[in-house]
């Protein structure tokens, strides 16, 4: 059976923070900053249309958008992992495969 | 014999030493280690222990008894030894199944590339086959465009409703639930992907399955919404393939193979299906569809080949007439057990070796 020579994580920790922290089966970690990873979202409509994150606190709050949290993230069959946002967007379905691939790190963004 | 005041744990390990030579058949380790030996007492010299094996179908059963048997009276202080056979099939559920289905152990999908094949004929009869061996099992026929799944196991008991749990009637001992019960026999199923996505969650997450060794999920052809809601609603244990020997139905089948690859779902293996015809008059064997060439795609692929099933007669008789060829006592029977043996036993080696599905954890 193929699952074993791919890559899956096999620790998976979200904090409010911190962003989420992955620790892969092949030994590879990183930590995914929460605004990056909506950034990144695969859907159709945030492909389309990127969504504007803020990343910074805006000075004037009454008047600024809230800065991008993470509000939770559920399993996927085997093989991606969903998230769900604090602007209640959803729709996103990251596979490992794309995780991976979008990984932060300096080695990964190196190459 | 004189018996010395040993210490019982002595007793014990000589006895799980000895039983160490004995191996489970798929998972290729020791009973011991894989910690299949239970309920170890020891009295006086007499010996008494279960085997529980992870395979209810295992067909070599007699020769791990009798081997253990043999192994344990080489101590020469047993007296009297009693040695059963039992099993506990193994689980790795996810975050998703723990919440939809929690207490059904494995999943398993039967799919194929194209139709006609002799899908849903497989579901029924290795469902039917895995209840015969004594496991729980539950049928689910997710097939909402042909859903035969009711005329193959027959029984006429409708689902009943109570608060908002549906409860599955009970058709040979396997819990079932089909769109074909919902639905009059004329209508047919012009849904769109959101409503079938919905009905996969509902047949999984609102049907009161309780606790299930197994459930085998008729899948329709092809490569899907269903498929692909299936696979994103939980961690399935695994896939079954269905296909006919011509090159034709493999190359369509490959297709349904690789689609299970990139949603991560382990394939168990294939079936070929329709693998020969022997005449009922003269005995003649045909190769009507050809042979073999499911069981040669396996090993090109490095996929476990799990069985092949002959075109019969009496196999679709008793497919119309809702009477599982799994449980006839003739060789029709003994092919659909074999397979569900086959089937048993990679779910075994799945569990025992598949990466685990990562939790999510604050």
């Amino acid at each position: 059976m193929v699952q074993n020579n791919e890559l899956v994580p096999t620790s998976i920790k979200l904090s409010a923070s911190g962003g989420m922290a992955v620790v892969w089966n092949d030994g590879h970690a990183a930590t995914y900053p929460h605004a990056y990873l909506r950034q990144q979202c695969p859907c159709a409509i945030c492909r389309e249309t990127p969504p504007e994150v803020q990343t910074v606190p805006d000075p004037f709050p009454i008047l600024g958008k809230n800065l991008i949290g993470l509000r939770g993230a559920t399993p996927i069959g085997r093989y991606a992992i969903q998230f769900l946002w604090n602007d209640q967007h959803a729709e996103g379905i990251y596979s490992y495969a794309y995780l991976r691939e979008i990984c932060p790190c300096k080695s990964c963004q190196g190459d | 014999m004189v018996f010395l005041e040993k210490d019982k744990s002595i007793y014990k390990s000589e006895v799980l030493k000895a039983l160490k030579a004995i191996y489970d058949p798929d998972l290729q380790e020791d009973i011991v280690s894989l910690d299949l030996v239970k309920n170890l007492t020891i009295e006086e010299g007499v010996v008494t222990f279960t085997i529980q094996l992870t395979n209810p179908a295992c067909p070599v059963k007699d020769q791990i008894k009798e081997k253990a048997e043999n192994a344990v009276r080489k101590l020469d202080w047993v007296k009297e030894l009693f040695v059963t056979m039992g099993f506990k099939v193994s689980s790795q559920q996810g975050a998703q199944a723990r919440s939809l289905i929690p207490k059904v152990s494995n999943t398993i999908a039967v799919a194929s590339g194209k139709g006609g094949v002799g899908k849903s004929t497989v579901a029924a009869n290795l469902a039917a086959a895995l209840m015969n061996c004594g496991a729980k099992v539950g049928l689910m026929d997710a097939d909402v465009y042909g859903p035969s799944i009711p005329t193959l196991m027959g029984g006429s008991q409708a689902p009943q409703v109570v608060g908002n749990r549906i409860i599955p009637p009970v058709v040979h001992d396997v819990k079932m639930i089909s769109m074909g019960y919902f639905l009059p026999k004329d209508e047919a199923v012009i849904w769109r992907g959101p409503m079938l996505h919905k009905m996969i969650q509902q047949f999984l997450g609102e049907v009161e399955w309780g606790s299930l060794d197994y459930l085998v999920i008729d899948l329709p052809p092809g490569t899907g919404d269903i498929q692909l809601s299936l696979c994103q609603t939980i961690p399935l244990t695994g896939a079954v393939i269905v296909s006919t020997p011509q090159d034709l139905a493999l190359k369509v089948a490959s297709k349904a193979i690789t689609m299970f690859n990139k949603l991560k779902t382990p394939i168990l293996g294939i079936v070929e299906n329709m693998s020969f015809y022997i005449c009922s008059h003269c005995g003649e064997r045909d190769d009507i569809f050809g042979h073999g060439g499911a069981q040669e795609a396996s090993r090109e692929m490095g996929l476990p080949f799990l069985g092949e099933i002959p075109l019969s007669t009496e196999i679709r008789l008793r497919s119309d007439s809702g009477s599982p060829t799994a449980l006839s006592q003739n060789q029709h029977g003994q092919v659909f057990q074999s397979i569900a043996s086959a089937v048993a036993a990679q779910i075994s080696i799945a569990n025992h070796r598949a990466v685990q599905v990562p939790t999510i954890e604050p």
